[in-house]
């Protein structure tokens, strides 16, 4: 997708010049995402693009899965893995395909920018509809300049935090 | 008509490769015409619509078949044999299984077709939301945001500001700066009331549909497209309206107020849904029994609220209950789309007043705090250019004065010169008239001596007379 889009956006990411400070602030994103989905349990969730699994580790569900386009991730986040937690190689419209499993849970954290998914939001929206149960619950985490989606269910909550460059916007949403 | 689309991508490099989203909108657009297969299609009648969709080798034909599904029409796809030669097998027929699309091997119709565009419009009615705020401005941000956010966007969005005293004006500026073909803002210079602020609100759009949503609440990302789809397919239905989920401080006790059969699921004490009646006979009875399910932020036709001549003041009901009302007597229907799609916020005027800041205003501000600043920096760059500029146009001025100096110390010098030339020249007059002088008295001595010569002759010759 374009080129110049992903190198803006790979240019902010890499603006975070100090690492340690981004790996706290990493850590800091995934606990506020763990903070806002417990307010109750989930059976399956799915963690989308989900990279290392740094999120999908931690998430609390009886089965979780993580998918990711990128082999390299998928294959660093299958070591030490807890046993239900598993890892696959697909992408966001491989879910097309899922014909039975129903999801309680689904995230996105930093997947939904338009270098990644083109102009596709309602096809997205419908995918995800497709395998999220009744009463499921959407979580997506994105710096809220990039980031023009919202799904069609209740907004339960929407959050704001930042780090020194970008300010995030967290959405929680109940179907 | 016959519509054929070259290509569908998840983005557009040309106007020619239609994005999903793009197809998606057009799609919805055409739900007032009659989608017929290709094998039914009658060229004169002007209802009829047949869509070609082109399958390149780089299409994601799994997607573009999922989103076509969404839509209960049929469609014609084009998928060549090298296309389809790199299926794995079956792979298309296990696709299309219990679609309604129907493959051809080429585009062969001979007679005129539309070659779909990706920013093609085949919208026939227009919408208008209209946020009416006053001293709702901590709100505003969500109910805008809410708004330009919808899976099918609006055509206009009036921001009407009923005198507020907070910062409602400020906010909607921004957004007008921000998104200046969609949002325009009124601000009543007076307190008009509800009445004459939303009869002239509605008078500032022009949209065939009008909808207005409290500054306070939000719509869900879906409200427009299902509510518009309702009146774009009946032209008899005046009024769209929805379900609703309470949320809020005081969601709990509104909840609890209404009608048992009305109550709906509770969805982790987060939102209490409210499921109105169907639209049917009883329903007739129940708004003339004055008990109303229509709420105020659904969705009518600019016809209906002309015809019935808007919103009237004298009214002891609410203004929208009674506008509803009137519309149904006149015989327009309204239909309910069965899903909460306002979410209708429960608060004391005391917490709308208080100027709470919320998450979004705060993230607003945030927003235009850092587009400020990046502004003030521009602007400091520019005053840092000016300022070397101005140093070096002044640098010139003190060239150009030496310069103007030195002509001048020139100018100077050559008067000077001048002034001895001509006292030169009066010194040499003076000279002139000295010899002259000088010749004219040694004129007169030649005169004398000429005078003593001829005396000198005289005397000659008197002596030479005397001699004789």
């Amino acid at each position: 997708m374009g080129i110049d889009a992903i190198n803006d956006y790979l240019n902010i990411q890499n603006s975070i010049t100090d690492s340690d400070k981004y790996a706290k602030f990493l850590n800091d994103k995934r606990d506020i995402i763990i903070a806002e989905s417990s307010f109750r349990s989930f059976d399956n969730v799915i963690d989308i693009g989900c990279g290392d699994g740094y999120i999908t580790k931690k998430i609390r569900g009886n089965h979780i899965l993580g998918i990711d386009i990128s082999d390299a991730v998928i294959q660093k986040a299958d070591e030490n893995c807890t046993r239900n937690v598993e890892f696959s190689k697909h992408s966001l419209f491989d879910l097309i395909d899922e014909k039975n499993s129903k999801y309680d849970l689904v995230l996105f954290s930093e997947v939904l920018y338009e270098p990644y998914i083109g102009g596709s939001c309602n096809l997205i929206y419908k995918i995800i509809d497709n395998i999220l149960n009744e009463n499921g619950v959407v979580i997506t985490c994105h710096v809220d300049d990039y980031y023009r989606m919202r799904f069609p269910y209740l907004l339960k909550n929407q959050l704001y935090f930042d780090n020194e460059n970008d300010i995030y916007k967290l959405e929680v949403y109940i179907k | 008509m016959i519509l054929k689309y070259e290509g569908v991508y998840y983005e557009s490099n040309d106007n020619c490769q239609v994005t999903m989203d793009q197809l998606y909108k057009q799609l919805l657009e055409l739900r007032t015409k009659e989608i017929v297969p290709f094998s039914n299609y009658d060229a004169f009648n002007i209802n009829h619509v047949v869509l070609f969709i082109n399958i390149t080798g780089e299409t994601d034909l799994k997607a573009v078949v999922f989103l076509c599904n969404q839509f209960n029409y049929p469609f014609e796809f084009i998928i060549s044999e090298k296309v389809r030669s790199v299926l794995v097998e079956n792979e298309l027929e296990n696709l299309l299984k219990n679609t309604q699309i129907h493959v051809h091997e080429r585009f062969t119709y001979n007679g005129e077709y539309y070659l779909v565009k990706n920013d093609s419009n085949f919208k026939k009615k227009t919408t208008a939301v209209i946020i009416a705020s006053y001293n709702y401005g901590s709100f505003l941000i969500e109910a805008i945001e809410s708004v330009l956010r919808q899976t099918f966007l609006p055509d206009e969005i009036l921001i009407t500001d009923d005198c507020s005293e907070d910062n409602t004006q400020e906010i909607a500026s921004i957004y007008v700066e921000k998104y200046p073909d969609l949002i325009k803002f009124n601000r009543n210079p007076t307190n008009l009331g509800i009445v004459q602020n939303f009869n002239k609100a509605v008078s500032l759009t022009k949209s065939d549909y009008i909808c207005f949503l409290g500054a306070d609440n939000r719509f869900r990302s879906d409200y427009i497209e299902r509510t518009s789809e309702i009146l774009d397919c009946n032209p008899r239905i005046g009024i769209a309206y929805t379900d609703f989920a309470l949320f809020g401080p005081r969601a709990r006790i509104v909840y609890d107020s209404f009608n048992e059969e009305w109550k709906g699921s509770i969805k982790y004490n987060e939102f209490y849904i409210i499921n109105f009646p169907e639209f049917d006979t009883n329903a007739i009875e129940t708004i003339k029994e004055g008990k109303n399910f229509i709420h105020g932020s659904s969705m009518y036709r600019r016809e209906a609220f002309e015809e019935v001549g808007g919103y009237l003041q004298e009214s002891t009901v609410p203004e929208d209950f009674n506008l509803f009302s009137r519309m149904i007597s006149q015989g327009w229907l309204a239909k309910k789309v069965n899903q909460p799609l306002l979410e209708y916020r429960q608060h004391s005027r005391d917490q709308a007043n208080n100027k709470m800041i919320s998450y979004a205003e705060l993230a607003f501000y945030k927003d235009a705090y850092k587009k400020s600043n990046m502004l003030i920096e521009d602007k400091e760059k520019y005053i840092n250019w000016l300022e070397n500029t101005n140093g070096e146009k002044d640098k010139g001025i003190q060239w150009l004065e030496n310069q103007l100096l030195e002509r001048n110390e020139g100018i100077e010098w050559l008067k000077a010169q001048l002034k001895e030339k001509d006292e030169g020249i009066e010194w040499l007059k003076t000279q002139l008239k000295e010899k002259d002088e000088g010749i004219e008295w040694l004129k007169a001595q030649l005169k004398e001596k000429d005078e003593g010569i001829k005396w000198l002759e005289g005397e000659l010759e008197n002596r030479n007379n005397d001699m004789k």
